[in-house]
């Protein structure tokens, strides 16, 4: 098949199919520009400022930001889950804690033993 | 590289672009409607070629053209021809599915109807066979008529790529992103779908 005839073929066909696309009736071509027009419609309404689109989301992450600082807030009224985490975080304790290892072995099994012995 | 390449990594966002003032936007209004009335006629063909059904190609037109306006209306014009005509190719694929499952089912019915009305409710009955009805009426000549008869003989993706690259004058990187494949397939489909048309066309056309 030579090129020549291919590109020969391929110009009939394209001439056969804009003719057919010229031909096209009037029924179809009101309805395709009602097509068109709806279609046009819609693209100005989607054209809104960027801001209006994030509304939405921007109004559920403060919902959400909101509840969490209330939830935070009721929670730092229980002191000693604080004083918990206090003695846990601090440095000077972990210090001692190296540098008398037995003394603390001994705070930590005294109770233990003196229930055992007073029962 | 063509900028088409990653076109289809990108169709997918949801972009509402910056807009610079309702200028801009009335100026992009005005160059999508005329693109739309561009292409409209010859998306209708091409749609109709595939589905044999006047009716049906325009449903698939004009939903095409909505999701462009809906979801791509932003995108550089430059970048609509191959969204439209990807959204287009899907849609006419889908009817297709649908006709064929509706097909099927219709095949499993037992007996023939007792509803006389039935027979003009089948939605089947709106897919031409073939023979001249209402919808060949759109077409002039014998030359396209034929095309049209060995067009819808293709194997779909050959259709797609021969209607996009020499009808809708595509080019390739263009139509891969059409058809959501690489260069490659769409090189491969249409040289085929060249051959075929060209052995089935030659005793009518030579």
């Amino acid at each position: 098949m030579s090129e020549e005839r291919i590109r020969q073929f391929e110009r009939r066909s394209r001439a056969a199919f804009d003719a057919s696309v010229e031909d096209v009736d009037m029924r179809i071509r009101s309805r395709l520009t009602q097509a068109r027009h709806a279609a046009l419609d819609v693209a100005s309404r989607t054209r809104g400022p960027r801001w209006v689109f994030w509304a939405p989301a921007f109004g559920a992450a403060a919902a959400l930001a909101l509840g969490v600082a209330l939830w935070v807030g009721h929670a730092s009224s229980d002191v000693s889950g604080l004083e918990d985490l206090e003695l846990v975080a601090s440095n000077d304790q972990m210090d001692l804690l190296q540098e008398d290892p037995e003394f603390y072995d001994w705070v930590d099994k005294a109770p233990a033993a003196e229930s055992a012995g007073s029962g | 590289m063509s900028s088409f390449a990653t076109l289809s990594n990108q169709w997918t966002d949801w972009d509402i672009p910056a807009t610079g003032g309702k200028e801009s936007a009335l100026l992009q209004t005005r160059e999508l409607d005329q693109f739309l009335a561009q292409i409209e006629r010859r998306a209708f063909r091409m749609a109709q070629v595939a589905l044999r059904n006047a009716d049906d190609a325009l449903d698939v037109v004009q939903d095409a053209m909505l999701k462009l306006a809906r979801s791509y209306a932003s995108r550089p014009s430059e970048e609509w021809r191959p969204l439209f005509f990807r959204i287009l190719q899907n849609g006419i694929r889908d009817l297709q599915r649908r006709q064929t499952v509706r097909r099927r089912l219709m095949s499993w019915m037992p007996g023939p109807s007792q509803d006389p009305d039935e027979e003009a409710q089948n939605p089947l009955d709106n897919v031409a066979d073939g023979a001249p009805g209402q919808s060949d009426l759109l077409m002039q000549g014998e030359a396209m008529r034929q095309l049209e008869k060995s067009l819808r003989e293709l194997p779909a993706r050959q259709r797609e790529a021969f209607m996009l690259r020499n009808f809708e004058g595509m080019d390739v990187a263009e139509t891969a992103a059409a058809m959501g494949c690489s260069e490659g397939s769409v090189k491969t489909h249409y040289s085929r779908a060249v051959h075929t048309l060209r052995e089935r066309l030659s005793e009518v056309w030579e």
